[in-house]
Protein backbone atom coordinates (compact mmCIF):
# COMPACT_ATOMS: atom_id res chain seq x y z
CA UNK A 1 0.00 0.00 0.00
CA UNK A 2 0.97 3.43 -0.46
CA UNK A 3 0.49 7.00 0.87
CA UNK A 4 0.98 10.16 -1.56
CA UNK A 5 0.87 13.77 0.21
CA UNK A 6 0.43 16.63 -2.16
CA UNK A 7 1.17 19.73 -0.96
CA UNK A 8 -0.98 23.02 -1.21
CA UNK A 9 -0.96 23.32 -4.98
CA UNK A 10 -1.49 19.82 -5.62
CA UNK A 11 2.35 18.60 -6.26
CA UNK A 12 3.62 15.28 -4.89
CA UNK A 13 5.27 15.31 -1.71
CA UNK A 14 6.62 11.95 -0.70
CA UNK A 15 5.38 8.75 -1.68
CA UNK A 16 5.46 5.81 1.20
CA UNK A 17 7.40 7.66 3.15
CA UNK A 18 6.82 10.75 5.60
CA UNK A 19 9.63 13.21 6.82
CA UNK A 20 11.17 16.66 5.20
CA UNK A 21 14.51 14.92 4.08
CA UNK A 22 16.48 16.40 0.98
CA UNK A 23 18.60 14.94 -1.63
CA UNK A 24 20.10 12.10 0.17
CA UNK A 25 22.99 11.71 -2.46
CA UNK A 26 23.93 15.55 -2.47
CA UNK A 27 23.96 15.45 1.46
CA UNK A 28 26.35 12.51 1.18
CA UNK A 29 28.36 14.92 -1.57
CA UNK A 30 28.61 17.72 0.46
CA UNK A 31 29.21 15.53 3.84
CA UNK A 32 32.10 13.93 2.00
CA UNK A 33 35.80 16.47 3.26
CA UNK A 34 38.12 13.99 1.87
CA UNK A 35 37.15 14.64 -1.92
CA UNK A 36 37.68 18.23 -3.73
CA UNK A 37 34.98 19.42 -4.95
CA UNK A 38 34.04 22.07 -7.75
CA UNK A 39 30.64 24.10 -8.18
CA UNK A 40 30.12 22.37 -11.19
CA UNK A 41 29.41 18.75 -9.09
CA UNK A 42 27.42 20.69 -6.67
CA UNK A 43 23.58 19.93 -8.11
CA UNK A 44 20.32 20.20 -6.11
CA UNK A 45 17.99 18.45 -8.04
CA UNK A 46 14.37 18.63 -7.65
CA UNK A 47 13.00 15.73 -6.32
CA UNK A 48 10.16 17.44 -5.12
CA UNK A 49 11.67 17.47 -1.47
CA UNK A 50 12.35 20.81 0.49
CA UNK A 51 16.05 21.01 1.17
CA UNK A 52 17.21 21.53 4.42
CA UNK A 53 18.76 24.53 5.85
CA UNK A 54 21.83 22.92 6.24
CA UNK A 55 22.14 20.75 2.23
CA UNK A 56 21.49 25.16 1.36
CA UNK A 57 24.12 26.36 3.58
CA UNK A 58 26.85 23.80 2.67
CA UNK A 59 26.42 24.24 -1.44
CA UNK A 60 26.77 27.82 -0.91
CA UNK A 61 30.16 27.47 1.32
CA UNK A 62 31.47 24.92 -1.65
CA UNK A 63 30.72 27.52 -4.26
CA UNK A 64 33.08 30.15 -2.54
CA UNK A 65 34.94 28.06 -0.34
CA UNK A 66 35.81 24.65 -0.84
CA UNK A 67 34.76 22.43 2.19
CA UNK A 68 34.03 25.41 4.68
CA UNK A 69 32.07 25.56 7.78
CA UNK A 70 28.11 25.52 6.72
CA UNK A 71 28.11 27.82 10.37
CA UNK A 72 29.41 31.38 8.24
CA UNK A 73 25.72 31.08 6.37
CA UNK A 74 22.49 30.75 8.17
CA UNK A 75 18.96 29.92 6.86
CA UNK A 76 17.13 29.32 9.82
CA UNK A 77 14.44 26.44 8.92
CA UNK A 78 10.91 27.79 8.91
CA UNK A 79 9.94 24.45 7.53
CA UNK A 80 9.10 26.26 4.29
CA UNK A 81 10.48 26.08 0.68
CA UNK A 82 13.04 28.56 0.16
CA UNK A 83 11.90 31.97 -1.27
CA UNK A 84 14.02 33.42 -3.69
CA UNK A 85 14.85 36.48 -1.35
CA UNK A 86 16.14 33.98 1.46
CA UNK A 87 18.57 31.93 -0.87
CA UNK A 88 19.66 35.84 -2.19
CA UNK A 89 20.24 36.76 0.94
CA UNK A 90 22.62 33.61 1.97
CA UNK A 91 24.08 35.01 -0.80
CA UNK A 92 25.19 38.50 0.20
CA UNK A 93 25.86 36.71 3.77
CA UNK A 94 28.86 34.44 2.05
CA UNK A 95 29.85 37.50 -0.31
CA UNK A 96 30.16 39.94 2.90
CA UNK A 97 32.53 37.35 4.55
CA UNK A 98 34.90 36.36 2.52
CA UNK A 99 37.69 38.45 0.78
CA UNK A 100 40.82 37.51 -1.38
CA UNK A 101 44.55 38.44 -1.53
CA UNK A 102 46.05 37.91 -5.19
CA UNK A 103 49.91 38.36 -6.12
CA UNK A 104 50.46 37.92 -9.88
CA UNK A 105 54.09 39.13 -9.37
CA UNK A 106 53.82 41.67 -12.27
CA UNK A 107 56.11 43.77 -10.66
CA UNK A 108 58.51 41.37 -9.26
CA UNK A 109 57.28 41.21 -5.51
CA UNK A 110 54.69 43.92 -5.25
CA UNK A 111 56.55 46.79 -6.38
CA UNK A 112 59.25 48.25 -3.39
CA UNK A 113 59.92 45.60 -0.98
CA UNK A 114 57.31 44.84 1.37
CA UNK A 115 54.34 46.49 -0.70
CA UNK A 116 51.97 44.53 -2.05
CA UNK A 117 49.10 41.98 -1.09
CA UNK A 118 51.27 40.30 0.93
CA UNK A 119 54.00 42.18 1.93
CA UNK A 120 56.84 39.99 0.36
CA UNK A 121 60.09 40.67 0.95
CA UNK A 122 63.35 39.49 -0.25
CA UNK A 123 65.82 36.95 2.29
CA UNK A 124 68.65 35.68 -0.38
CA UNK A 125 71.66 34.03 1.68
CA UNK A 126 74.67 32.77 -0.13
CA UNK A 127 76.73 34.19 -3.36
CA UNK A 128 74.63 33.25 -5.99
CA UNK A 129 70.57 33.22 -4.84
CA UNK A 130 68.41 35.71 -7.12
CA UNK A 131 65.26 36.19 -7.20
CA UNK A 132 64.04 37.87 -11.13
CA UNK A 133 61.08 38.92 -12.38
CA UNK A 134 60.85 35.71 -15.58
CA UNK A 135 59.21 35.17 -18.81
CA UNK A 136 60.22 31.67 -18.12
CA UNK A 137 57.83 28.86 -18.16
CA UNK A 138 56.05 30.05 -21.14
CA UNK A 139 54.23 32.98 -18.58
CA UNK A 140 54.62 36.48 -20.88
CA UNK A 141 54.56 38.71 -17.46
CA UNK A 142 54.74 38.00 -13.54
CA UNK A 143 56.30 35.09 -13.19
CA UNK A 144 59.08 35.45 -10.15
CA UNK A 145 62.13 33.26 -10.20
CA UNK A 146 64.32 31.71 -8.05
CA UNK A 147 67.69 30.86 -8.57
CA UNK A 148 71.29 29.90 -7.22
CA UNK A 149 74.71 28.51 -7.63
CA UNK A 150 75.95 27.86 -4.49
CA UNK A 151 76.19 24.91 -1.73
CA UNK A 152 74.85 27.56 1.22
CA UNK A 153 72.67 29.63 -1.52
CA UNK A 154 69.21 30.00 -0.42
CA UNK A 155 67.19 32.48 -2.41
CA UNK A 156 63.41 33.09 -0.59
CA UNK A 157 60.49 35.39 -0.47
CA UNK A 158 58.41 36.07 3.36
CA UNK A 159 55.17 38.14 3.27
CA UNK A 160 54.23 40.03 6.56
CA UNK A 161 53.10 37.68 9.12
CA UNK A 162 49.32 38.22 9.47
CA UNK A 163 47.70 34.72 8.44
CA UNK A 164 46.45 32.34 11.73
CA UNK A 165 44.94 28.57 10.67
CA UNK A 166 43.95 27.93 14.32
CA UNK A 167 44.00 31.86 16.18
CA UNK A 168 40.76 32.82 14.83
CA UNK A 169 36.95 32.93 14.99
CA UNK A 170 36.70 29.73 13.11
CA UNK A 171 37.68 31.14 9.93
CA UNK A 172 38.50 29.21 7.10
CA UNK A 173 41.79 29.85 4.61
CA UNK A 174 42.29 28.77 1.17
CA UNK A 175 45.99 29.07 0.03
CA UNK A 176 47.05 28.64 -3.87
CA UNK A 177 50.32 29.06 -5.68
CA UNK A 178 50.70 28.33 -9.29
CA UNK A 179 54.16 27.13 -9.33
CA UNK A 180 56.79 25.26 -11.63
CA UNK A 181 59.88 23.73 -10.38
CA UNK A 182 62.73 22.21 -11.68
CA UNK A 183 63.78 18.77 -10.36
CA UNK A 184 66.72 18.92 -8.45
CA UNK A 185 69.54 16.13 -8.27
CA UNK A 186 72.58 14.37 -6.20
CA UNK A 187 74.80 16.74 -7.65
CA UNK A 188 72.61 19.77 -7.79
CA UNK A 189 70.33 19.15 -4.49
CA UNK A 190 67.53 21.85 -3.56
CA UNK A 191 64.89 21.76 -1.35
CA UNK A 192 61.60 23.50 -2.32
CA UNK A 193 59.84 25.14 0.25
CA UNK A 194 55.93 27.01 -0.49
CA UNK A 195 53.31 27.98 1.86
CA UNK A 196 52.70 29.97 4.84
CA UNK A 197 55.87 29.99 6.65
CA UNK A 198 57.49 32.24 9.47
CA UNK A 199 61.13 32.02 7.82
CA UNK A 200 63.04 32.76 4.79
CA UNK A 201 65.09 29.57 4.65
CA UNK A 202 65.25 25.71 5.94
CA UNK A 203 62.16 24.67 8.05
CA UNK A 204 60.37 27.10 9.40
CA UNK A 205 59.36 26.89 13.47
CA UNK A 206 56.17 27.24 12.28
CA UNK A 207 54.62 26.55 8.59
CA UNK A 208 51.87 24.84 6.45
CA UNK A 209 53.40 24.56 3.02
CA UNK A 210 54.32 22.20 0.69
CA UNK A 211 58.06 20.73 0.33
CA UNK A 212 59.97 18.82 -2.22
CA UNK A 213 63.90 17.20 -2.99
CA UNK A 214 64.73 14.27 -4.92
CA UNK A 215 65.78 12.10 -1.89
CA UNK A 216 62.44 12.32 0.51
CA UNK A 217 58.84 10.26 -0.77
CA UNK A 218 60.76 9.56 -4.10
CA UNK A 219 60.88 13.24 -5.44
CA UNK A 220 57.21 13.84 -4.79
CA UNK A 221 55.89 16.59 -2.82
CA UNK A 222 55.40 15.95 0.96
CA UNK A 223 52.40 18.68 2.41
CA UNK A 224 53.95 19.89 6.04
CA UNK A 225 52.75 21.41 8.94
CA UNK A 226 55.03 22.72 11.48
CA UNK A 227 54.10 24.20 14.88
CA UNK A 228 57.04 24.61 17.14
CA UNK A 229 59.44 23.31 15.39
CA UNK A 230 57.35 19.78 15.05
CA UNK A 231 55.83 18.36 12.41
CA UNK A 232 53.39 16.37 10.92
CA UNK A 233 53.57 15.48 7.38
CA UNK A 234 51.58 13.71 4.79
CA UNK A 235 53.04 12.41 1.23
CA UNK A 236 51.71 12.66 -2.05
CA UNK A 237 52.09 10.72 -5.36
CA UNK A 238 53.13 13.91 -7.26
CA UNK A 239 55.60 14.92 -8.71
CA UNK A 240 57.07 18.53 -10.01
CA UNK A 241 57.40 18.42 -13.38
CA UNK A 242 59.93 20.67 -15.43
CA UNK A 243 57.83 23.15 -17.21
CA UNK A 244 54.76 22.18 -15.62
CA UNK A 245 52.39 24.49 -13.96
CA UNK A 246 51.04 22.67 -10.79
CA UNK A 247 48.83 24.42 -8.63
CA UNK A 248 49.40 23.87 -4.76
CA UNK A 249 46.51 24.39 -2.25
CA UNK A 250 45.60 23.57 0.59
CA UNK A 251 42.32 24.57 2.95
CA UNK A 252 42.22 25.40 6.52
CA UNK A 253 39.87 25.05 9.29
CA UNK A 254 40.97 25.75 13.06
CA UNK A 255 41.45 22.40 13.68
CA UNK A 256 42.60 20.52 9.97
CA UNK A 257 44.26 21.24 7.01
CA UNK A 258 43.64 19.67 3.72
CA UNK A 259 46.46 19.75 1.01
CA UNK A 260 45.49 19.25 -2.58
CA UNK A 261 47.75 19.76 -5.84
CA UNK A 262 45.91 20.35 -8.90
CA UNK A 263 42.74 20.28 -7.20
CA UNK A 264 43.33 16.93 -6.53
CA UNK A 265 44.44 15.00 -3.04
CA UNK A 266 47.24 13.01 -4.61
CA UNK A 267 47.85 10.10 -1.61
CA UNK A 268 47.99 13.08 1.27
CA UNK A 269 45.12 13.60 3.93
CA UNK A 270 43.92 16.13 6.31
CA UNK A 271 46.55 17.26 8.80
CA UNK A 272 45.49 17.66 12.17
CA UNK A 273 48.36 17.91 14.49
CA UNK A 274 50.99 19.96 15.02
CA UNK A 275 48.79 22.73 13.38
CA UNK A 276 50.72 25.81 13.51
CA UNK A 277 49.68 28.25 16.23
CA UNK A 278 51.65 31.19 15.31
CA UNK A 279 51.05 34.24 12.37
CA UNK A 280 52.24 32.88 9.40
CA UNK A 281 53.17 34.53 6.23
CA UNK A 282 53.15 34.28 2.38
CA UNK A 283 56.11 32.34 1.98
CA UNK A 284 58.26 30.35 -0.95
CA UNK A 285 62.12 29.86 -1.04
CA UNK A 286 64.66 27.61 -2.27
CA UNK A 287 67.99 26.11 -0.61
CA UNK A 288 70.77 24.47 -2.06
CA UNK A 289 72.55 21.63 -0.01
CA UNK A 290 74.79 20.95 -3.30
CA UNK A 291 76.81 23.40 -5.19
CA UNK A 292 75.49 23.30 -9.17
CA UNK A 293 74.41 26.71 -11.15
CA UNK A 294 70.30 26.44 -11.28
CA UNK A 295 68.66 28.84 -12.83
CA UNK A 296 64.81 28.86 -12.43
CA UNK A 297 64.65 26.22 -9.63
CA UNK A 298 61.74 27.81 -8.83
CA UNK A 299 59.28 29.92 -10.43
CA UNK A 300 56.29 30.95 -8.91
CA UNK A 301 53.30 32.74 -10.73
CA UNK A 302 51.23 33.70 -8.49
CA UNK A 303 49.29 33.81 -4.57
CA UNK A 304 46.09 34.21 -4.13
CA UNK A 305 44.89 33.47 -0.48
CA UNK A 306 41.02 33.40 0.37
CA UNK A 307 39.15 33.58 4.08
CA UNK A 308 35.86 33.34 5.01
CA UNK A 309 34.99 34.60 8.33
CA UNK A 310 31.73 33.87 9.64
CA UNK A 311 32.08 36.01 12.61
CA UNK A 312 32.87 39.24 10.62
CA UNK A 313 32.68 40.52 7.77
CA UNK A 314 30.84 43.27 5.93
CA UNK A 315 26.85 43.79 4.62
CA UNK A 316 26.70 44.02 1.30
CA UNK A 317 23.65 46.14 -0.37
CA UNK B 1 -23.04 -13.06 -0.82
CA UNK B 2 -23.71 -9.44 -1.48
CA UNK B 3 -20.32 -6.71 -2.16
CA UNK B 4 -21.43 -3.11 -1.65
CA UNK B 5 -19.18 -0.63 -2.63
CA UNK B 6 -19.78 2.43 -0.35
CA UNK B 7 -18.31 5.05 1.71
CA UNK B 8 -17.07 3.92 5.07
CA UNK B 9 -16.52 6.67 6.96
CA UNK B 10 -16.00 10.26 6.82
CA UNK B 11 -15.76 12.78 9.96
CA UNK B 12 -13.00 14.98 11.76
CA UNK B 13 -10.58 13.32 13.60
CA UNK B 14 -10.29 14.25 16.62
CA UNK B 15 -7.06 15.01 19.12
CA UNK B 16 -8.05 11.78 21.18
CA UNK B 17 -7.46 8.50 19.53
CA UNK B 18 -11.45 7.09 18.28
CA UNK B 19 -12.81 4.80 16.36
CA UNK B 20 -14.31 5.96 12.90
CA UNK B 21 -15.28 2.82 11.53
CA UNK B 22 -16.31 -0.59 12.64
CA UNK B 23 -16.82 -3.27 10.26
CA UNK B 24 -20.03 -4.87 10.79
CA UNK B 25 -21.10 -8.26 12.12
CA UNK B 26 -20.92 -10.64 9.53
CA UNK B 27 -19.33 -8.77 7.17
CA UNK B 28 -15.75 -8.28 5.67
CA UNK B 29 -14.46 -4.96 4.57
CA UNK B 30 -11.84 -4.14 2.04
CA UNK B 31 -10.92 -0.48 2.16
CA UNK B 32 -9.80 0.94 -1.04
CA UNK B 33 -9.16 4.65 -0.64
CA UNK B 34 -8.51 6.99 2.52
CA UNK B 35 -8.20 10.63 2.03
CA UNK B 36 -7.15 12.90 4.83
CA UNK B 37 -7.13 16.75 4.40
CA UNK B 38 -6.18 19.88 6.10
CA UNK B 39 -8.47 22.88 4.96
CA UNK B 40 -6.95 24.73 7.25
CA UNK B 41 -4.42 27.58 7.73
CA UNK B 42 -2.29 26.10 10.14
CA UNK B 43 -0.02 22.77 9.91
CA UNK B 44 -1.33 19.75 11.52
CA UNK B 45 0.85 17.76 13.11
CA UNK B 46 1.20 14.13 14.08
CA UNK B 47 -2.07 12.54 12.63
CA UNK B 48 -2.26 8.68 13.13
CA UNK B 49 -4.35 5.69 11.79
CA UNK B 50 -4.90 2.54 12.87
CA UNK B 51 -6.15 -0.86 12.24
CA UNK B 52 -7.66 -2.94 15.44
CA UNK B 53 -5.92 -1.42 18.05
CA UNK B 54 -3.57 1.72 18.76
CA UNK B 55 -0.47 0.11 19.07
CA UNK B 56 3.12 0.12 17.24
CA UNK B 57 1.85 -2.58 15.36
CA UNK B 58 -1.10 -1.30 14.70
CA UNK B 59 -0.35 2.03 12.93
CA UNK B 60 -1.02 2.48 9.24
CA UNK B 61 -0.24 5.99 8.95
CA UNK B 62 2.74 6.96 11.48
CA UNK B 63 2.51 10.30 13.02
CA UNK B 64 2.37 12.74 9.50
CA UNK B 65 2.22 16.41 9.46
CA UNK B 66 -0.16 18.05 7.05
CA UNK B 67 0.19 21.52 6.32
CA UNK B 68 -1.97 24.17 5.53
CA UNK B 69 -3.75 23.26 2.14
CA UNK B 70 -2.02 19.98 2.33
CA UNK B 71 -3.63 16.46 1.98
CA UNK B 72 -2.97 12.56 2.26
CA UNK B 73 -4.05 10.17 -0.22
CA UNK B 74 -3.88 5.95 0.16
CA UNK B 75 -4.75 3.94 -2.30
CA UNK B 76 -4.22 0.04 -1.78
CA UNK B 77 -6.60 -2.85 0.14
CA UNK B 78 -6.72 -3.22 3.44
CA UNK B 79 -8.23 -6.16 4.72
CA UNK B 80 -10.43 -6.07 7.79
CA UNK B 81 -12.95 -8.72 9.35
CA UNK B 82 -16.08 -8.41 11.20
CA UNK B 83 -15.60 -5.95 14.28
CA UNK B 84 -12.15 -4.48 12.90
CA UNK B 85 -11.76 -1.29 13.78
CA UNK B 86 -10.88 2.11 11.82
CA UNK B 87 -8.97 4.54 14.13
CA UNK B 88 -7.26 8.08 14.52
CA UNK B 89 -6.40 10.79 15.91
CA UNK B 90 -4.34 14.53 15.10
CA UNK B 91 -2.70 16.92 16.77
CA UNK B 92 -5.21 19.37 16.64
CA UNK B 93 -9.31 18.25 17.47
CA UNK B 94 -11.86 17.86 14.84
CA UNK B 95 -10.34 20.07 11.95
CA UNK B 96 -8.91 17.71 9.68
CA UNK B 97 -11.61 15.72 7.31
CA UNK B 98 -11.19 12.05 6.79
CA UNK B 99 -13.08 9.88 3.78
CA UNK B 100 -12.70 6.19 3.65
CA UNK B 101 -14.00 4.37 1.03
CA UNK B 102 -14.36 0.77 0.45
CA UNK B 103 -16.27 -2.26 -0.84
CA UNK B 104 -18.36 -4.57 2.46
CA UNK B 105 -19.00 -8.28 1.77
CA UNK B 106 -21.74 -9.60 3.25
CA UNK B 107 -23.06 -13.73 3.02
Amino acid sequence: MSWTVFDERGRKKLTGQRGRDGDAANAAHLADATAAHAASAISLADVNNRYAATDVEAALEEVFLRQSPASAVSLADTGGYYKATDVEAALKEVLGKQWAYYEEFIYGIGGPPGSGPFGHVVGNSGTGATIVISTAGGKSQGVLSLSGSAATDTAGIVGAQIYTVTQNNSASLRYRAGAVCSLSTPTNRFTIRVGLMNSYSGDPAYGVFFRYVDNVNSGNWVFVCRNNGVESTTSSNRAPASNTNQVLEFITTPTSITPLIDGAAEGMSAITTNLPNAVLGSAAHVTWSAANANTNALLLDYVRIDILEPNGGRTLD
Amino acid sequence: MAETFKQLAQTLIPAAVAVIYTVPASTQTIVKHIVVSNNTASTVTNIFLYHNGTGDTQILLPGLDLAAGEWAEFDGSITMAAADTLQAKAGTDAVLGITVHGMEITP
